[in-house]
């Protein structure tokens, strides 16, 4: 286990600054060995409506469950890619996604997927949870990138919790150093 | 006079409540906690004085309408600022560009004017010419729903709520108007 201090950009535009505590998802995927045609990996968080209220309200939830987010595979190998089971020294509470969160700081915070139950690997692209509710406001990577707006509001700043001023976003969240190679040739304005 | 005194504080209470979150417990998310505490008040005091006057002929509260509809302008206000001065830190360009781009954001707007609009002609003097104008004060609870709704990822319970009051007073409205309801 380790500790990791990452920033962590939501896409409604706050942000704050976590430090998480677990350890590197290419350790994890290393010990499963996926098969060398898997391209993609797939989350899929617990569904239990005992323990999730929201998931109780059946037609009524807010989305549909169980929630998916998937990453490709050099992404999911990138060594950023963390699996959280801790937060500021403890262990994650049940509504930061105890036991297991995926947390890639360089995406919007909806990809950091909670209470990971199942995982997948596969050759096709996985449908995200947001990306199958609104797919021309979420897209796959989800990376953050202060030049692509969501459709209905900027990107371009954020609020930081606890403060009353904004601050600019940086590329990637500022972990661009870290992941630009990944998307290199791909055009991030329709590859959102 | 006294009980418009004893409303008026009442009225104030959601911002006393607001300075008190934010100055004492410090919530962590300011500015979109003014936006939620602003916005919401304001809504709820439009459909106040709405159902004030739907149900004068069975409890007369004409007389504290006024202040009513004023302090959702006044909650509106807030809300205002706190788009221009916190939000887009009170630069012009983007307070201009925000709000001709974003629809949620000229939606606001628009129903904000229409506010401003029903304020000014609230006074003694000019409430009997402009009175049936007022009347903008359902498409100003129309759009600010619809701003509200489009500013959100989902939709939480309590917005569901406020959602929900809006059909409500609506077909209240409309059946009383054809006079299928007599109250
Ligand atoms: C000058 C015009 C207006 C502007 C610029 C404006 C701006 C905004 C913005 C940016 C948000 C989104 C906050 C966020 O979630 O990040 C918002 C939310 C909201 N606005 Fe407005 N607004 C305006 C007028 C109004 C009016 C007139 C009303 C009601 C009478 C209203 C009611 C609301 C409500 C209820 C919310 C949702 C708050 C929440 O649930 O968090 N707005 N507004």
């Amino acid at each position: 286990m380790q500790e990791r201090i990452y920033r962590f950009r939501c896409v409604e535009g706050w942000s704050m600054v976590v430090p998480w505590v677990g350890f590197e998802l290419p350790q994890l995927i290393k010990y499963l060995k996926p098969l060398s045609s898997a391209k993609y990996i797939r989350f899929e968080t617990l569904y239990d409506p005992d323990q999730f209220p929201d998931q109780k309200r059946g037609v009524l939830a807010a989305i549909e469950y169980p929630y998916v987010e998937a990453l490709r595979m050099d992404e999911a190998m990138n060594p950023l890619s963390f699996i959280a089971t801790g937060l500021y020294r403890h262990t994650l509470p049940p509504q930061n996604g105890a036991p297991l969160r995926l947390i890639t700081p360089w995406k919007y915070g909806f990809k950091s997927i909670k209470s990971i139950a199942k995982i997948t690997f596969t050759d096709t692209e996985p449908i995200n949870t947001w990306q199958k509710i609104a797919s021309n406001e979420y897209g796959f990577f989800a990376n953050v990138n202060p030049n692509v707006d969501h459709p209905r509001w900027s990107q371009a700043r954020e609020r930081v919790l606890g403060k009353f001023f904004k601050q600019d976003t940086l590329m990637f969240n500022g972990y661009e150093k870290e992941v630009a190679h990944l998307y290199k040739g791909i055009d991030l304005k329709k590859l959102f | 006079m006294k009980k418009k005194l004893a409303l008026a504080s009442i009225l104030l209470l959601p911002f006393i409540f607001l300075l008190y979150m934010l100055f004492v417990v410090e919530v962590e998310d300011p500015i979109k906690y003014i936006y939620t505490i602003t916005g919401a008040t304001a809504l709820m005091l439009l459909y106040i004085t709405t159902i004030i006057s739907m149900l004068k002929k069975a409890i007369n509260l004409v007389k504290y309408r006024r202040m009513v509809g004023l302090f959702s302008f006044f909650y509106a206000l807030l809300h205002m600022i706190n788009f221009v001065v916190l939000d887009m830190e009170l630069d012009a360009a983007s307070v201009i560009s925000e709000t001709l781009k974003r629809p949620f954001i000229y939606l606001g707007t628009i129903s904000f004017l229409l506010l401003v609009f029903m304020s000014i002609t609230s006074t003694k003097k000019l409430f009997p010419k402009f009175y049936k104008y007022h009347k903008v004060i359902y498409i100003s609870i129309i759009l600010s729903s619809v701003h509200f709704v489009m500013a959100q990822k989902a939709l939480s319970v309590e917005q569901w709520v406020y959602l929900s009051i809006m059909p409500i007073v609506l077909v209240f409205k409309l059946l009383q108007r054809t006079k299928i309801i007599h109250i």
